[in-house]
């Protein structure tokens, strides 16, 4: 341990400078991130270049900001108005929405703030604490790991359905078709794209994520006639903000989740290449299933908010592993992180910590003390966030349409875009009507290509003999708990049936 | 009920109106002025790779020669097909450009007749080209090139190398290897050079042909062991590393050049304003520093002195693709 360089380090981010940047940072990533749309990788994307011409502990703290405050800021539209402001935060949507239409948005958004703060903390103290060992573990992936993983993912999360085991495979098959439009990576031919250059790079995931969510519940709304009946505002803020505001006991009783979530999303942000999505929803069906209550998620449960929100948080710090230990960036923001490295004379990789060791652990501390930083300010404006539930639907939901429709616009500058997200919208009000989940379409969208990917590599790598998977531990584990977790539901369903069960 | 309705239905349909609208306006408010909107460099690999990283540098510098930011977009995919898609399709009006690379734009299109060619781009400038060196694990059964290739011919197909994408680079170079010098390897192929390193450095692969910018600091650190260059000149960043002309193979010889392109259709005027840009990044001297941390050069080419090159080795590369795939 380098003890010298921690304490040197820790005087050098404690400077108006450096924390002025941070905040600002910060407000700028919660502003971002609550807009669907502008996500906080564009957000980054403008403002590196600005970062360039600053020096490193006036410019890396301003990006670290943003990164932070944009995991969190996703929460807020998706708690509020259905519509993931990132990846990441889709599967806050399932029990945040719910909330917020029971009169709870200011809890639920107070509890996505302390969930993530919590899972922003507990991954920048094992980045900082054990860097070196996991590593190593970053190691251990090859394409035989990454495809158990996946594999085990994809039937756990697919597994969380609501009743119907048969819908869930119905809406993993529909996002594997999703999946293969495209180019396929490894054979360079063209898949479902009908000639049409825009299906060429796949479907974009932001795209069809904002149309599942934000436009088929404008739908759903538009058959009620976006009448507000007489609810009167303190249905909407939860009776005088007694029920609206998150306690000491809630948030305590909410630990157990927090540090499993926290843990998977750490797990999930040493290996490159996987990303907050997988986290959350990871996050999300492990809650589920390890709950006391499971058959509140989806109706507005304080544990289907916090899981997914301390998860996706905890990838955050643990991206910056495979960073600053290979030179090798474990997602898009770390990408451009390395950018701005780079452009200060700082070549990640295993020179890193020895030639610029006091550096980098002021930016560690940093990390820490944005943690606290987003709490802080946040807490406030969840107040004022909150009271978005109060505009009349008849104004609300036309607005959430026009949202949506400028985000995925501006995504990639091209219609195509917003034509996709009025096709998913329609599909996403069609799966709500017959009560199909969304859970493992998203998750089956998302990894499809990896799943077919890392397949075709392991086959490769395992010379074409199944049997060789055998000589892969890590595989192997992740196999067998997929196995278990498959018994156990069909177990699980089994001794529903004779109950008469839904 | 039917009261109710006309309203909402009516305010969501004008703002459904207005949203579209404001996506049509935003094109039609297009400036004289170029840049009018940030330029976007388009990478076609993933994260990781020496695009990345050269691309990184060339957007960090931009700021002091332009108006509008300049950033970088990943593509990965298809040895960068997707990427080249996307800017063909975009407006060309040079906010939307290529980072491009011998493998999307001289191999993976000619090898699998993709719809795109030597002209379906204009060159606007070339930052650097770098040969393709041999990266080895450190603790591989072999030290030197000889000792590869020994090994290798001793046990075919259980050397595996990592590659950047099928038809590209090293994988093209690699399979010429195979065929020259009468060995065969087995080839993984990975989403880009980051990934590609990732497998060198997790042991899934033996070899790859990873770039010195993203190996460096592996190199110094004893992890990476580079066996050759494919060059005629030694690399300044690996002195002691041979070359294919000294080892006896002139003919193995293998670029992996960087430049910027524009799509087809864009306005002379435009091409030569990105040309007089990118020049000034490239003798910028900030910009050259960076480059060296790399381990790497800056070999700058304008327009029409990199078409040129660029036209030279199509050809090349076109017949190489031939003779592979007999």
């Amino acid at each position: 341990m380098q003890y010298e360089a921690i304490i040197d380090g820790f005087w050098m981010i404690l400077d108006w400078g450096p924390l002025a940047m941070l905040a600002a940072g910060i407000l700028i990533g919660i502003l971002v991130g609550s807009m669907p749309g502008l996500t906080a990788t564009m957000a980054i994307a403008l403002l590196v270049p600005l970062s360039y011409q600053l020096p490193a502990l006036l410019g890396i703290p301003l990006l670290i900001g943003i990164y932070k405050g944009g995991l969190y800021g996703g929460a807020i539209p998706a708690i509020l108005i259905s519509t993931p402001g990132t990846g990441g935060a889709a599967a806050t949507i399932f029990d945040g929405y719910p909330m917020a239409q029971q009169g709870k948005a200011r809890k639920a958004l107070q509890m996505s703030l302390v969930a993530s703060t919590a899972g922003d903390a507990i991954s920048d103290v094992v980045l900082f604490l054990f860097m070196a060992p996991l590593a190593m573990v970053a190691l251990l992936f090859g394409a035989p790991e990454y495809f158990a993983l996946f594999v085990f993912s994809l039937v756990i999360i697919a597994g969380v359905t609501g009743d119907s085991f048969l819908k869930g495979v119905f809406a993993a098959f529909l996002g594997l078709l999703v999946s293969t439009i495209g180019i396929d990576s490894v054979s360079g031919s063209s898949r479902f794209t009908f000639g049409n250059l825009n299906f060429t790079g796949g479907i974009n995931f932001m795209t069809m994520l904002i149309g599942l969510f934000a436009v088929s519940e404008v739908l759903i709304q538009s058959e009620k006639g976006f009448r507000d009946r007489d609810r009167k505002s303190s249905d909407l803020l939860g009776a005088a903000h007694g029920e609206n505001s998150l306690t000491w006991r809630e948030a305590w009783g909410m630990r157990r989740v927090i540090a499993q979530s926290s843990a998977i999303g750490t797990f999930i942000g040493i290996i490159p290449g996987l990303g907050a999505p997988i986290a959350a929803f990871l996050a999300y069906t492990f809650a589920k299933r390890t709950s006391r209550n499971p058959e509140l998620f989806g109706k507005g449960s304080l544990e289907g908010v916090a899981a997914p929100e301390s998860a996706n948080n905890a990838v955050n710090g643990a991206n910056f592993l495979p960073l600053f230990a290979f030179g090798i960036p474990g997602d898009i923001i770390a990408a451009v992180m390395l950018g701005a490295f780079v452009a200060q004379g700082m070549r990640p990789g295993p020179d890193l910590f020895t030639q610029h060791a006091a550096t980098m652990y002021a930016l560690l501390w940093g990390m820490i003390i944005a943690n606290a930083m987003l709490f802080l300010f946040a807490w406030f404006l969840t107040s004022l966030y909150a009271r978005i539930v109060l505009i009349p639907k008849r104004i609300l939901f036309p607005a959430i349409l026009a949202i949506a429709t400028v985000g995925s616009y501006s995504l990639n500058n091209n219609l195509f875009d917003v034509k996709a997200m009025i096709v998913f919208g329609i599909v996403g009000y069609g799966m709500k009507k017959f009560g199909i989940p969304f859970a493992p379409m998203i998750i089956t969208a998302l990894l499809g290509r990896s799943v077919e990917n890392s397949l075709v590599q392991s086959y490769i790598v395992l010379e074409g003999k199944l049997m060789n998977f055998l000589s892969h531990p890590i595989a192997m584990a992740f196999f067998v708990l997929t196995g278990v977790v498959l018994l156990a539901a069909a177990i699980g369903a089994k001794r529903r049936k004779p109950g008469g069960e839904n | 009920m039917s009261k109710r309705l006309i309203p909402w239905s009516m305010a969501s349909l004008l703002t459904i109106i207005l949203a579209m609208s404001f996506g049509l306006l935003s094109g039609l408010a297009a400036a004289d002025e170029f840049p009018s909107r940030p330029i976007k460099l388009v990478i076609p690999f993933s994260a990781g790779g020496s695009h990345d990283a050269h691309a990184r540098a060339i957007v960090s510098v931009a700021p002091t020669y332009i108006d509008q930011p300049m950033i970088v977009v990943l593509k990965p995919g298809g040895t960068g097909a997707i990427a080249a898609q996307f800017v063909l399709n975009s407006r060309p009006d040079g906010h939307t450009l290529l980072f491009g690379a011998p493998d999307t734009n001289s191999l993976v299109n000619q090898a699998q007749n993709l719809p795109y060619g030597r002209d379906s781009f204009i060159p606007i400038a070339m930052i650097n080209y770098s040969p393709v060196p041999i990266m080895a694990r450190a603790d591989a059964p072999f030290k030197t090139f000889e000792e590869f290739v020994a090994y290798a011919k001793a046990n075919p197909g259980k050397v595996r190398y990592g590659s950047a994408g099928v038809w590209g680079i090293p994988h093209v170079p690699f399979e010429y290897l195979q065929k020259q010098l009468g060995i065969k390897l087995t080839h993984v192929p990975y989403k880009g050079g980051g990934p590609a390193l990732q497998a060198l450095l997790q042991g899934e692969v033996m070899i790859t042909g990873s770039q010195v910018t993203q190996s460096l600091s592996h190199i110094n650190a004893g992890t990476i062991r580079p066996l050759a260059v494919m060059d005629k000149t030694r690399h300044k960043a690996l002195p002691d590393t041979p070359t294919m002309v000294e080892l006896g193979y002139p003919d193995i010889v293998f670029y992996l050049w960087r430049g910027v392109l524009a799509p087809k259709g864009t306005p002379p005027e435009i091409v030569e304003h990105l040309e007089d840009i990118f020049q000034k990044i490239a003798e910028d001297k900030s910009f050259y520093r960076m480059i060296r941390r790399f381990g790497e050069q800056v070999i700058f080419m304008r327009g029409d002195e990199f078409g040129a090159y660029w036209s030279a080795e199509y050809e090349k590369m076109g017949a190489l693709i031939k003779e592979l795939k007999k």
